[in-house]
Parts: C-alpha cells; structure tokens; sequence
C-alpha cells in the first residue's frame, strides 16, 4: 500500500521513542514535524518508522500519544504499521497523566466485573486485586511514567483476566473496548484527525 | 508482573522467553512479529525492562564486545602468509 497514512504513536515524555530512545522533531505551530526516515536516520529502527492502528492503542501505551504521518510503502504488522518515514503531526492533548488514571480506573474496574462472573473467582483470583493496586499506584503518583505504566498494566490485567474467565473471544472484545475507550479520549473534537479504529488512509501523492 | 497472569494459549511474551530472547532482541535478529511481542511486554514489565537495561549496560561495559576486535599488524601479516602459502600448495 502506497500514499501517506494518518496513524498513532505512543512516545516517552519528550517525544522520545520508548524502544529506540530516539528524540522525534516535534510540530511548530500549524508545521507538523520533519520526516523522519527509517534507517537512514541515527537512533531510528533500520526497517523503518513504527505506529500503530486505533484499534492496537492498548497495547502501546505510553506517557505521550501522538498523530503520525506514515509516507511510503506501508507495511501492516501484527499490532502495528511500518513506512519508509513519517512524522509527527500533533499531539493528543488529552492523553494525559489525568486521563491515564482515569483508564487505569476502568480497566481496574473492568477486571473485578470479571472476576465477579461465574467461575471467574476461582480462574482470576487475585488478579483484580493486583489491577486494583495498579490502578491506585496511577492514581497517586504525579509521575507521567508511572501513570502511563499503570494505564498499561490494568489494560493488560483486565484483558487476561477476560482470557482465563471467558476465553480468547472476551480477551479480543476488552482490548476492543480498551481501544474505544482511548479512542474516544484521542478522537475528541479539537484532535480533528483521528479516524476509528482505523488508520485513516490519505490520498495517495 | 507476576509469570501467573500469563497465559500460553494468546500471544504474549512471558518474562521466561523474554530472558531466552533478550541477545537476539539487543542484535535485532527476532523476526518482525517476535519482535513486536517483545516490545508489547516490555510495555507492562518493569522487571524485564529493568533486565534489559542492566543486559545493555553490562554490553557497554565489555570493552571490544559489541564489535570485534580488529587484529594486529603483526597477526596479519602471518594470516595473509598462511593463506598464499595455503593457495600456492593448492
């Protein structure tokens, strides 16, 4: 698939690639950043430049999540998307510390319902209360990090608590309604860019 | 996060294969889709990002051993002596 793709990137704080530990050139003003090309650039992964699709948000999660421009030929992967470059649009304002307390919350939630459905204490005991605990960790800590990492741990939680109680079917559905759930945060009106749960394909150039 | 909420029947890297596959990630030998497994784990592990740290700082620390050690002059020139005297009885 060719032409340039709108897609989503979690980032570190900083705008920094939390495997790469590269440094992203951000947007000026309306200016979304520069290109970045994959493996031609110091620090960048040789095969190219990572994002992923909405419905893929729950398993990236980090401090910082960004719209990004994908150009070239696009390779879709398992969980994410791969182009020859890309560059950062903006940032998704309203994925903040606040609004990843607020999804550890859910998710926490999301895994005692869980539990609490027949069979479910004797398959996932334990596990809700370890999701709660994460969650109250997000909730008290004012480390960016700490609540981005707790977001991701009780969406990690609550999705493999639906696995043991209810099989491969609930696990697929909470990490769609995880993927919802961030979507709407992300996909709020002054974001403007975001499609659904799909990367939102521009006209080819 | 305890190995007790893994589960082998969905497509998660435990911290056990983590470990196992911790060279080949740092050497970006994992195929693509292995790759992104790991990478998903690293996302909810702090202990396995922790051990990948510590696996990197113990590579950086190894003077000469992420590349290989050029060989003396001297080392050389005997290689290159061994092999034309090698071609020659060929």
């Amino acid at each position: 698939m060719n032409g340039t793709v709108v897609a989503y990137k979690f980032l570190r704080s900083g705008a920094v690639g939390p495997f790469s530990g590269f440094r992203w050139p951000r947007p000026a003003g309306d200016r979304p950043g520069e290109w970045v090309e994959g493996g031609g650039t110091a620090g960048v992964c040789d095969d190219g430049i990572h994002a992923c699709e909405a419905r893929h948000l729950p398993l990236w999660i980090w401090e910082e999540l960004w719209a990004v421009e994908l150009d070239g030929p696009l390779q879709p992967g398992r969980a994410k998307l791969r182009a020859r470059r890309g560059r950062l649009l903006h940032r998704v304002d309203r994925w903040s510390p606040v609004s990843a307390r607020a999804f550890a919350d859910a998710c926490a939630g999301r895994a005692e319902e869980h539990v609490a459905a027949p069979g479910g204490a004797a398959t996932a005991a334990g596990m809700a209360a370890d999701g709660r605990a994460a969650a109250a960790a997000a909730a008290n800590s004012e480390d960016p990090y700490v609540t981005a990492r707790g977001a991701a741990v009780c969406a990690y939680i609550a999705a493999t608590t639906a696995l043991r109680v209810a099989g491969h079917a609930a696990y697929r559905a909470e990490r769609a309604w995880q993927a919802e759930w961030l979507l709407s945060t992300a996909d709020g009106p002054e974001s403007g860019l975001l499609g659904r749960f799909q990367a939102r394909r521009r006209d080819s150039v | 996060m305890a190995d007790s909420h893994r589960n082998s029947t969905i497509d998660e890297v435990t911290c056990r294969e983590f470990v196992e596959l911790i060279t080949d990630y740092w050497e970006g030998a994992l195929p693509g889709e292995r790759t992104e497994l790991v990478e998903q784990h690293l996302v909810i592990c702090d202990s396995c990002k922790t051990y990948l740290e510590q696996f990197e700082a113990l590579v950086e620390a190894l003077p000469g051993a992420a590349e290989p050690e050029s060989p003396t002059r001297e080392a050389e020139q005997t290689l290159l002596a061994a092999f034309r005297e090698w071609r020659a009885g060929g």
